[in-house]
């Protein structure tokens, strides 16, 4: 038999790292740590080649930022009226108890609603309205209703967060596999029972996911919010703060810690992902 | 002593929906199972197997008709009565022993050491300990049918329902799930109705081999398989019996068609 040209595949690498969802077997720990450093060092060290070169204007090089981040979190700017930490332990601490109060909120509803069709039918309308607006229009309401404080941030992280999480869990239970019910009702398995072993765990990857990306909203939102003065304090106050008073780099270098604390909740979020999605 | 089940002139339409016309899937189906009884099911494909298992099982309701078990009409899905699905139908999320322990679990009257050693018990039983630990995705077809037919047992059924539960496997595997189903059968003495597509299969396992007529369908004949267990397939009287099961549905289907 003629044995057939080799394909440029099959003459280089070896096979399986061709195939994309092996993503995570084909490339080794220090491999793949290094490409992950290597293109923010890159994108680093570009920004600084263009602020020095003038090419940026007024804009502040990555080392003005880590001045600025030093300095901010040395010593409290007097506009700022405190350290870094204190308005970045603000930030946190809303963000944090807003996610959670949404994933009691979300999840219970988003599993109601998928459960039930008495309570989809009587809660979706109402939660498609709500949804497409933006948490950063509830400002002026939100400090009408809970003042300035906490309580108005934490209200707003609480709407970003929420809508994910219902719409993620709810289409999680509708996907349900009806076999597996019916199997864990041929078991013996009441209705409670196989809501509470079946759907839910069927739908938990749905439903992290919907955590995931409510997580990642609601910061946003929550950095938007500070922004008008909502909370006060916060990782956005500063960067409001820093536009009156010129201070560009004390903004750049806020913008920087926001990104990181976002990169660090996601973190966080896909560990538990896979802790508790072992099975997959 | 009265049989353990009873299906008297079991019917099912299922009502029209979409546009589309009501089905009649049976139309009267009566049947006694003895207790300890093996019985096998074959008939053409479509004529309503499937959802003959599903209303003893409680899953569906009958159209007309009853369902008793021991006497009792059946109402709902329960752990009386087990069913072995054929596209196996395990918790992905669960172990092999969180599988089986599931229907322990839900029961409620046991510890996890008690739950966890009955388990470990069914599934030495069906020739899978030490795969405890492992998820579903992790082991063969063959093997996650064996783990959907401890699960079931687990919970003790008083009757066991299969619907081609051997459907998939390749054709080593199935003989060999036949040869351990038969096993299984003798040392627990649990009463069976298994469904089949396949003759050979209803031939080896079955006390009795039920035909079923197209749909709608409705009880044809009941071949008696007097045979010894272990079976041997090549045995005159199995391939007789075979043969004439087989030009039987062969007429059934072609005149479906
Ligand atoms: N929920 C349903 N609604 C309407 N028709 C149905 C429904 N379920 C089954 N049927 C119809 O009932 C008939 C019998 O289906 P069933 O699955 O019981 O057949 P079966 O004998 O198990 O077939 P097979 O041997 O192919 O598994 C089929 O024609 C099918 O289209
Ligand atoms: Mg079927």
């Amino acid at each position: 038999m003629e044995r057939l040209p080799l394909s440029a595949n099959e003459r280089g690498r070896p096979r399986g790292l061709d195939y994309p969802w092996k993503r995570d077997q084909a490339l080794s720990a220090s491999w793949s740590l290094a490409l992950r450093l290597i293109t923010p060092l890159t994108f680093i060290a570009i920004w600084q080649l263009l602020c020095s070169s003038g090419a940026l204007g007024a804009t502040p090089s990555p080392w003005q930022v880590l001045g600025a981040l030093w300095s901010l979190a040395t010593k409290p700017d007097p506009y700022l009226h405190a350290t870094l930490w204190s308005h970045l332990g603000a930030s946190l601490f809303r963000v944090i108890g807003g996610f959670f109060i949404a994933l009691l909120v979300g999840v219970g509803l988003g599993l109601l609603m998928g459960w039930y069709p008495l309570v989809y039918h009587s809660l979706h309308p109402l939660v498609e309205m709500i949804r497409p607006v933006p948490p950063f229009a509830w400002v002026v309401l939100a400090i009408l209703w809970f003042k300035i404080g906490n309580a108005p941030a934490i209200f707003i992280v609480f709407l970003g967060a929420v809508f994910p999480m219902i719409i993620n869990t709810v289409s999680g239970v509708e996907a349900v596999d009806r076999v597996l019910c019916e199997a864990a009702a041929t078991l013996g398995a009441n209705s409670r029972q196989i809501l509470w072993k079946v759907v839910i765990p069927s739908a938990l990857p749905q439903i992290i996911t919907g955590l995931r990306v409510g997580l990642g909203v609601a910061w946003m939102s929550l950095i938007a919010a500070e922004m008008v003065g909502v909370g006060g304090r916060g990782l956005g106050l500063i960067i409001d703060i820093s536009k009156s008073t010129w201070k560009l780099d004390y903004s750049v270098a806020a913008m920087v810690v926001i990104g990181l604390i976002g990169f660090f909740l996601d973190f966080l979020m896909r560990r538990a992902e896979r802790a508790l999605l072992r099975w997959r | 002593m009265p049989p353990l089940l009873m299906l008297k002139e079991l019917k099912k339409v299922f009502a029209a929906t979409r546009g589309l016309p009501p089905v009649e899937v049976l139309a009267g189906v009566s049947l006694d199972l003895e207790k300890g009884s093996f019985t096998c099911v074959v008939g053409p494909s479509g004529c309503g197997k499937t959802t003959l298992l599903r209303i003893v099982a409680g899953l569906e309701t009958a159209s007309s008709g009853r369902v008793l078990l021991e006497g009792v009409e059946i109402e709902g899905p329960g752990a009386r009565v087990g069913l072995v699905f054929q596209e196996f139908a395990l918790f992905p999320w669960r172990t092999i022993l969180g599988n089986v322990t599931f229907g322990l679990e839900v029961r409620g009257d046991l510890t996890a050491g008690e739950r966890k050693a009955r388990a470990e018990y069914y599934l030495e039983l069906v020739g899978l300990r030490g795969f405890e630990k492992r998820y579903p995705r992790e082991i063969s077809g063959g093997m996650k049918q064996r783990v959907a037919i401890a699960r079931t047992l687990v919970v003790q059924p008083h009757l066991l329902l299969m619907d081609e539960p051997f459907g998939s496997l390749d054709a080593q595997t199935r003989n060999a799930m036949q040869e351990f189903l038969v096993d299984l059968w003798l040392r627990t003495g649990i009463t069976v109705l298994f469904v089949t597509h396949n003759v050979d299969e209803a031939v080896f396992l079955g006390e009795r081999v039920v035909a079923l007529t197209s749909r709608p369908c409705s009880v044809r004949h009941i071949y008696p398989v007097p045979l010894e267990y272990p079976r041997d397939r090549t045995a005159t009287q199995f391939v007789e019996i075979r043969r004439e099961i087989l030009s039987y549905l062969a007429k059934e289907s072609g005149a479906d068609e």
